[in-house]
């Protein structure tokens, strides 16, 4: 190495220093604006993430994180190895699996819909009563669908069998059971969730409508070109965020809603956790818990970014 | 990127983990205040006039904490923060028993509970020493067992207008005289309606107590429970016995006298059925039903208020008895919740004593219970007739009686912060809310219920491998039984059943179950 | 100054109708009509219960109650305690938006600039968060040892800034059209003036969806109150309404744990469901202006 060779590296070194000090001197104002947003999440989001230490710990309330006892993985193979684990876990997927795909385009439909409603009193309070289901606890809905499915009073079987049908007893059937979730889910949160559409619907610059009239494209045809394409990023968005609850198939209302005939179908991680005694002071359980949910869902979430961001060249990810 | 990442982020726990990681300072506040953390839901507010009857009448000074909601999770947080309380009420072994494991309880000498809360210990040798077992955990005592109140007898109650319709003169009394009432219920149209509609009976599909518990009472099983015999311990739900009544209950299901609902039905939805007609009759709390009850909750009380011309008639009876005149269903059992005292407390004997006696008194002492649990009276209660007395009962003034936040400044309440030892839906010991007691309910009680009630021979125990199992048995249980008796699953691969219970920690727990019956009960008699 | 206008009217619909004019109306109209019929009549059957007398009508659907017992009502409503929480409520949620709403937008903008430095750290670091949490605890431990129990600060900062959100929003920062922005930078204005003058004015649909977000969120939080707040005269609508649910049984809590026992009469239940839902839905028809559609970038190009 000479003597030239390494003054021409460390001019280079320098640049390359220089260059991002230039960059970050460029930008000052976006960095100074990202300040706030940093301490928070330094302070309030990662100063506690040493918690997550607790799934390897007999976590003690007396002895915190640095004074329990280490117990290693313990808690995971107790998590994996109870009885029904792996059904749980099928079950889990599988609802949740469901709820995106059939759950998922529904708001993104209903927010289309209501954009081709004229302006007017019509659709401001068809817009506000469609969420108001959103604000529900999963109580009180499942005490109207016990009684709209009884097999003996309900609506839905009396004119099943004024149609000649037997009834049906759907809470207790396991063929139905998953269904009625699904599509109870979809009714209680088809109306808020439809909102951030709108939303994207809304930045849509309606001279291209225009042009498309213009051309002589139908309404549909308008919709399917413009406004889905529109849309796309935040669909996208929206998807690979959802797909970070992957192993949350609703606690709320299965809890609430299952019974012993249907438990085959029903059981998932959380009511599985549940009944496993996790409420007081168990907190390393939980913990464990927690971590494995974590873990799988970041998973997910690093996987449907990478698609995206290969079918969409980097306009709809996340980064 | 993500492994220069991966640093900080280890940097900043590693950091925050050294600044916050130790459990909190301690904060013990000083040795002459008590922290009194009192029963979950009630709330109070911070020197209400109980607080400071208490206060002065012993000589304390006290440090209110009243959690209304999520208490556990609230408590837990407490703790982390260094904030143990003196006294608490934890509702079940489950949750206490952790915290004897992190070092957070203290232990209690039982003659020091003899010496200063004589009346209370007194009880619970004379209701039942086994209580004492609830309370033992590690060879040590370390949670004071309450007691639970009589309240939740269940009865019969039927569709009084369809015996008679159907010329049943008698309440049905035997397991026999049932079965014939439930298949005239559901073959002769006894509300006249033309239709098929009615059954004769539903049960609690999901539960893994009262699914049909008042059909085993009568024949001597209570699935759920163990059962001592001789000087084994054994689980009821596997028993023979249950298979017998199991079989029993498929036969009348393939007859149709059970509602089909039983899958879904719950608690809070049998009295709805009886009222609309769908079954004829239920097994509730005969405070659901009870016209005297003092708080009158009944729900066909207030029904008839609202329709008075209806013909529905309720009529209560007395639970099945089966054929060796058993009866009887699935109860709690005498011992209730528990209260226990954070660990400094054991150097803290003066503490420990003052607390106990002042919940002692609250309890047992008459004029004590009724200050701090109605106040005064003329303000905040009355005797509900006062020509009468206290026989007929005392109620809540205006604005106490509806305004919880009202109480909660006086700190007065029925469950209240303070009177944390009274028996679960009693606001004293029995025999002095018994005082005060309307005498119709009491003599109701008396003749139709409480009559042999089954309760777990260990007192509900928490065993080592419970929290491992018991959730998922419990599950099978239901689960398995609700398939026999529908029909789902053929009564014949009982064994196999038994098998997989078994297999699925049923033989574990009974091992540890007789170990804790060996360890606690044995020689208590 | 570049101005922006939103788009006055409708003008796609002036033109002749077609067939395809017509399914899209219909299926518009219909499906909208058939999801608000199965709202409303829930919705109405709640409000029945919740003046219906206690327990008679529970199980089935009614439309008229058998008699109007308004106690359930009257709990509500005559409280006090219900009204200084409420007030209580309102300080909080208008605090609480109005400081997370700031803070995500000025997290979000600098993230959705590809030439931002170390841009792929910062979203790694909040996507992270979004997912790993400590849990309760050291949460706990942490705004206890910041002094900041009691305070509203511990309800309004702890969740002051949503990753959730700020991935949102800032995607819909990159979408918007780059012209404005370059042209606004060419005539010299920075990095600051760019986002208050520009970015936020076209992104005022996002930022309206947002804000309703947290509105609903602070509304409805509970637990960092009854975790935090000490004084139950600093109590919230949320806190005092579970209260009332709970209060008419106090006896089934003591029950072992195995069995749950919900005693709470359904008319408690069902009108502090309609009392909750009543101010959210005054905000959002206030909020409905900034989701008028079509930006007219026509009236922009000066």
């Amino acid at each position: 190495m000479t003597a030239e060779t390494v003054k021409n590296n460390c001019r280079i070194e320098n640049k390359k220093g220089n260059a991002m000090l230039k960059n970050i001197k460029k930008h000052r104002y976006l960095l100074l604006m990202l300040t706030p947003g940093l301490l928070y999440f330094v302070i309030f989001r990662y100063i506690p993430i040493y918690g997550v230490l607790m799934a390897f710990q007999d976590y003690s309330l007396k002895y915190g994180v640095l004074g329990s006892k280490w117990v290693g993985l313990k808690h995971f193979i107790s998590l994996f190895s109870g009885g029904d684990f792996q059904l749980v876990l099928k079950n889990t997927v599988l609802i949740s699996f469901l709820k995106i795909i059939c759950g998922f385009p529904a708001p993104i439909i209903l927010a289309l819909l209501f954009n081709e409603l004229k302006d007017g009193y019509y659709k401001k309070i068809t817009q506000t009563i469609s969420y108001a289901p959103h604000f529900f606890s999963w109580v009180v809905v499942s005490g109207m669908l016990t009684s709209l499915l009884s097999p003996s009073v309900g609506m839905v079987n009396k004119i099943i069998q004024a149609l000649g049908g037997q009834p049906i007893y759907f809470l207790a059937d396991k063929n139905w059971f998953v269904q009625i979730i699904i599509m109870s889910d979809i009714w209680k949160e088809v109306g808020w969730g439809s909102i951030i559409y709108l939303a994207a619907l809304a930045g849509i610059n309606y001279e291209m409508h225009e042009a498309a009239v213009i051309d002589g494209a139908s309404r549909i045809k308008r919709m399917v070109y413009i406004n889905i394409p529109n849309i796309l990023p935040t669909i996208a968005t929206m998807l690979i965020l959802r797909m970070g609850s992957l192993l949350d198939a609703g606690f709320d209302q299965i809890f609430n809603l299952e019974s012993v005939a249907v438990r085959d179908v029903s059981d998932i991680i959380d009511t599985y956790v549940y009944r496993m005694g996790v409420g007081s002071f168990q907190y390393s359980f939980a913990s464990a818990a927690g971590l494995f949910k974590s873990v799988i869902g970041i998973a997910m979430v690093l996987l449907t970014n990478r698609i995206a961001r290969r079918l969409s060249d980097g306009e709809s990810s996340i980064w | 990127m993500f492994k220069r990442f991966l640093y900080i982020v280890l940097t900043v726990s590693f950091a925050s983990t050294l600044l916050f990681g130790c459990g909190g300072k301690e904060n013990l506040g000083s040795p002459d205040v008590i922290k009194w953390v009192g029963t979950p839901n009630m709330p109070v507010e911070s020197n209400s006039m109980v607080q400071k009857f208490i206060e002065d009448k012993y000589n304390v000074q006290l440090e209110v904490k009243s959690i209304t909601i999520d208490y556990y999770q609230k408590l837990g947080a407490d703790i982390a923060g260094g904030d143990v309380p003196d006294v608490m009420f934890i509702n079940e072994p489950q949750n206490w028993q952790p915290l004897v494991d992190q070092g957070l309880l203290a232990e209690i000498d039982q003659d020091f509970l003899k010496d200063y809360a004589p009346r209370h210990y007194a009880a619970i040798e004379q209701v039942d020493k086994t209580i004492w077992a609830a309370g033992m955990y590690k060879d040590a005592l370390y949670a004071v067992p309450k007691i639970m109140g009589n309240e939740y007898n269940t009865v019969m109650v039927w569709r009084g207008d369809w015996l008679d319709n159907l010329g049943i003169k008698q309440i049905p009394d035997t397991i026999d005289e049932f079965e014939y009432s439930f298949r005239k219920f559901r073959y002769d149209d006894p509300d006249g309606n033309g239709k098929k509609d009615t059954y004769g009976l539903t049960g609690m599909g999901g539960s893994a107590q009262r699914q049909f518990d008042e059909i085993f009472g009568a024949y001597g099983i209570m699935p759920g429970q163990w059962k001592v015999v001789g000087d084994k311990v054994c689980n009821s739900t596997t028993m023979d016995a249950a298979k017998d009544v199991i079989a029993l209950l498929n036969q009348w299901y393939k007859e149709e006298l059970i509602d089909p609902e039983m899958i879904t039905d719950k608690q809070d939805n049998v009295v709805e059925k009886l009222e609309q007609g769908r079954i004829g009759a239920i097994h509730t709390a005969l405070s659901n039903v009870s016209m005297n009850h003092p708080q009158g909750r009944s729900k066909f009380e207030s029904m008839k208020k609202t329709n008075p011309n209806s013909v529905i008639e309720q009529r209560v009876g007395k639970l099945p008895a089966g054929p060796s005149g058993q009866r009887g269903d699935w109860l709690w059992g005498p011992r209730s919740n528990f209260i226990v005292f954070g660990s400094h407390l054991k150097n803290d004997a003066e503490k420990m004593s003052k607390i106990l006696e002042i919940l002692d008194d609250i309890n047992y002492d008459e004029e004590t219970a009724l200050k701090v649990v109605f106040g005064d009276r003329g303000r905040t209660y009355d005797y509900i007739d006062p020509e009468i007395g206290a026989a007929s009962g005392v109620k809540y003034l205006p604005p106490f009686d509806t305004d919880k936040n009202a109480r909660a400044k006086e700190g007065i309440g029925q469950q209240g912060f303070f009177n944390m030892l009274a028996p679960v839906s009693d606001w004293a010991a029995i025999d002095v809310a018994n005082k005060y007691a309307n005498a119709d309910f009491k003599k109701e009680n008396e003749e139709l219920a409480y009559w042999g009630s089954y309760q777990d021979d260990l007192m509900r125990p928490q065993l080592p491998s419970s929290i491992r199992f018991q959730g998922d048995l419990d599950k099978l249980k239901t689960t398995a039984y609700s398939e026999f008796i529908t029909g789902v699953r053929s009564i014949d691969s009982w064994d196999a059943f038994v098998n997989e219970y078994m297999d699925k920690g049923g033989a574990i727990l009974e091992q540890e179950a007789q170990e804790y019956y060996v360890n606690y009960i044995k020689d208590i008699k | 100054m570049v101005k922006v206008q939103f788009g006055k009217g409708d003008k796609r619909f002036m033109h002749k109708k077609t067939t395809s004019d017509w399914v899209v109306n219909l299926m518009s109209y219909s499906l909208i009509s058939l999801l608000c019929v199965t709202v409303l009549i829930p919705l109405w059957n709640l409000f029945v219960v919740s003046v219906s007398p206690v327990a008679t009508d529970a199980m089935t659907f009614r439309f008229w109650p058998k008699a109007f017992d308004w106690k359930a009502w009257q709990g509500i409503i005559t409280s006090e305690f219900i009204w200084r929480s409420f007030y209580n409520t309102i300080f909080r949620v208008v605090l609480g938006t109005a400081i997370a709403i700031i803070m995500t937008v000025l997290t979000a903008y600098p993230l959705s600039k590809k030439m931002l430095p170390f841009r792929k750290l910062f979203l790694i670091m909040v996507l992270f968060t979004m997912l790993f949490s400590g849990g309760l605890i050291p949460s706990y431990l942490l705004v206890v040892n910041m002094g900041l129990r009691n305070t509203i600060w511990s309800l309004v900062l702890p969740i002051a800034v949503s990753p959730f959100n700020v991935i949102i929003m800032k995607n819909f920062f990159a979408a918007l059209p780059k012209s404005l922005e370059e042209s606004a930078t060419i005539d010299g204005a920075n990095d600051l003036i760019v986002l208050f003058k520009i970015a936020i004015p076209m992104s005022m649909p996002v930022i309206a969806t947002i804000t309703l977000w947290l509105v609903v969120t602070h509304y409805n939080a509970w637990f960092d109150v009854v975790l935090y707040i000490t004084e139950r005269s600093r109590y919230v609508l949320q806190i005092v309404l579970r209260e009332y649910q709970a209060s008419k049984d106090p006896a089934t809590m003591n029950l072992g744990t195995t069995e749950v026992v919900t005693m709470t009469p359904e008319s408690i239940r069902a009108a502090t469901t309609l009392f909750v839902m009543v101010p959210i839905i005054m905000v959002y028809t206030f909020l409905q202006k900034y989701f008028i559609k079509g930006i007219s970038l026509g009236a922009i190009k000066e």
